[in-house]
């Protein structure tokens, strides 16, 4: 692949790009209504589960809350997002499907746990949550000369994607569920940030050539100095435009529009796999950081 | 309480040089300061964290092919180690930024768990092939679980809180399998994490396994639920393995 089929190729993926796109402002939640929200979505579930998550013990740490329930359960809240995950406390090899059902009937399942959660109430107007796509955790063993037994369906998960005036955000799956072989709700996370309703502003997008020139960059700079250029080693494998919403640990006041790229590098050695994020305005205020951390607390020089 | 030892590698400059096609990552140490950070706060003791040009290949060879595994990486009860990787009919297969004394280490040079190990993370990509699973049989010496993936894992804003979401799982009570499943997956990216482990005879149970005896069911972190036994490698007869995929 030439450099110039890699930018076409990256930058015919980008579909659906506005020439202008508000910035959604997002509801900034102190660390009390993070709590309040984990703790109605508690009351919700113990609805469907005879009052079992009622009672709790609840222990508020630094950057999160972890409610302990019954049964082994829990909860915990992340007070930067509000971002939620629930934990049903089943071994992860107890429950186990009899069979391997279609994709059709789990999809099935998930959605009608879904509708229990009554996703709508979770976001905020003008957004929606919808299916994304369909994980299956599964098991089986092999002997030493490689002979395996049949494949066995531990869990079956459901991906949800948050849609902000119709707009993607991106990031981690913005809701999961986590079902069991007898569909008990295993694990349920919520990471959606709701948004205000108001906008802080509208920007100008700019071109997907562009993007897709923001993209390459990145993975140029990554690559350094390299006998075999990256574009012939590098492939995309998914690229979109949307929003970005920042992990669970990390406060975000707006939502970013951003160009995305997940981009594999196979060499003859190696394997290997990045998320590229581009800005999609000229704002320098809408560039997300992308400089990661440097060690902390490593032994001396050997 | 437990300990745990880190090896990350962010830029390979010096691995490129010498011909690999190793690019620079960028969340390395958002991840593996976030794991370590979540088990010292749970009162768990780091024994080495190593980075970039001070990792070493000798670090996770075993002592009988030449190595110093009884130094470091069989020295501790878990290790995470991050950097580029993939998978030879000897196993896993991964490259360092400095030749200490080679530039990758391999899974035929590995035997863990007759000092130790118990858990080895790798946060890096395919360093399983999931129809080669039995690859790993040697490297079971007393090792309870070997977490890693068997397509890319990686490297973007969506997976540099993973260290952090393993740490906690781990100290909240899951069982290892269970807390690197969770927490290496957002449920977008393409990661495939799966966990491999030993099953002995009781366990295989000619082939009517019990699944709720296994390491991937029961073992958890030291001082957050059950901690099995180990199984030692004259004792095993399968292995047992459980990945995500979609």
């Amino acid at each position: 692949m030439s450099e110039k089929t890699f930018l076409e190729k990256l930058a015919s993926g980008f579909k659906a790009v506005p020439e202008k796109i508000e910035l959604p402002a997002i509801q900034q939640l102190q660390t009390a209504e993070t709590q309040k929200r984990a703790e109605s979505f508690l009351n919700l579930l113990s609805q469907t589960h005879e009052g079992l998550f009622r009672k709790f013990d609840k222990v508020q740490q630094r950057e999160r809350t972890l409610y302990r329930l019954q049964e082994n359960a829990r909860l915990e809240v992340h007070h930067a997002s509000g971002a939620f995950r629930f934990a049903g406390g089943f071994e992860p090899m107890d429950r186990l499907f009899e069979k391997i059902p279609d994709q059709k009937e789990l999809i099935g399942q998930l959605e009608t746990t879904a509708r229990q959660f009554d996703f709508p109430k979770m976001i905020g107007n003008n957004e929606s949550l919808e299916f994304e796509r369909l994980w299956q955790i599964k098991a089986a063993s092999v002997s030493k000369d490689g002979k395996e037994s049949p494949h066995v369906l531990c869990r079956s998960v459901g991906a949800y994607r948050h849609f902000v005036n119709k707009i993607p955000v991106y990031g981690a799956a913005s809701a999961s569920i986590k079902l069991t072989g007898n569909q008990d709700l295993d694990a349920f996370t919520f990471i959606a940030r709701k948004t205000t309703g108001k906008s802080v502003g509208t920007e100008r997008v700019v071109s997907v050539e562009e993007g897709a020139k923001r993209i390459y960059r990145q993975l140029t700079a990554l690559s350094g100095r390299t006998k075999t250029p990256v574009f012939e080693t590098a492939s995309p494998t998914w690229t979109g435009f949307g929003y970005m919403n920042f992990s669970p640990r990390k406060k975000q006041e707006i939502l970013i529009p951003a160009y995305i790229a997940m981009i594999d590098i196979e060499t003859k050695d190696l394997s290997q796999g990045y998320v590229l994020i581009a800005p999609a305005t000229d704002n320098p205020k809408l560039v997300p950081s992308q400089t990661g951390a440097r060690a902390s607390g490593q032994g001396s020089k050997r | 309480m437990a300990t745990f030892g880190i090896e990350a590698i962010r830029h390979f400059s010096h691995a490129r040089s010498a011909g690999y096609g190793a690019n620079d990552l960028t969340y390395t140490f958002n991840r593996s300061n976030g794991l370590r950070r979540k088990l010292r706060e749970a009162n768990h003791t780091q024994r080495f964290y190593w980075t970039e040009t001070n990792c070493f290949e000798t670090d996770f060879r075993d002592t009988s092919q030449g190595g110093h595994d009884n130094q470091w990486t069989d020295n501790v009860d878990l290790i995470w180690f991050e950097t580029h990787g993939n998978n030879t009919a000897n196993g896993p297969y991964m490259v360092f930024d400095t030749a200490q004394t080679n530039w990758v280490t391999q899974g035929s040079n590995w035997r863990y768990g007759n000092i130790q190990l118990e858990w080895f993370m790798a946060f890096s990509c395919k360093t399983v092939n999931k129809s080669n699973v039995g690859a790993l049989w040697n490297i079971f010496q007393g090792l309870h679980i070997y977490c890693g993936a068997y397509g890319n894992m990686y490297d973007g804003w969506t997976t540099e809180e993973c260290g952090e979401d393993v740490g906690d799982n781990l100290t909240d009570g899951d069982p290892v399998s269970e807390a690197w499943h969770d927490g290496v997956s957002d449920w977008w990216v393409d990661n495939h994490p799966i966990t491999v482990c030993p099953a002995n005879a009781y366990v295989y149970n000619n082939g009517n396994i019990r699944w709720s005896q296994s390491f991937l069911n029961r073992d958890h972190y030291w001082g957050h639920g059950t901690t099995l036994s180990d199984v030692s490698h004259a004792q095993m007869v399968r292995l047992l393995f459980r990945w995500s995929e979609g």
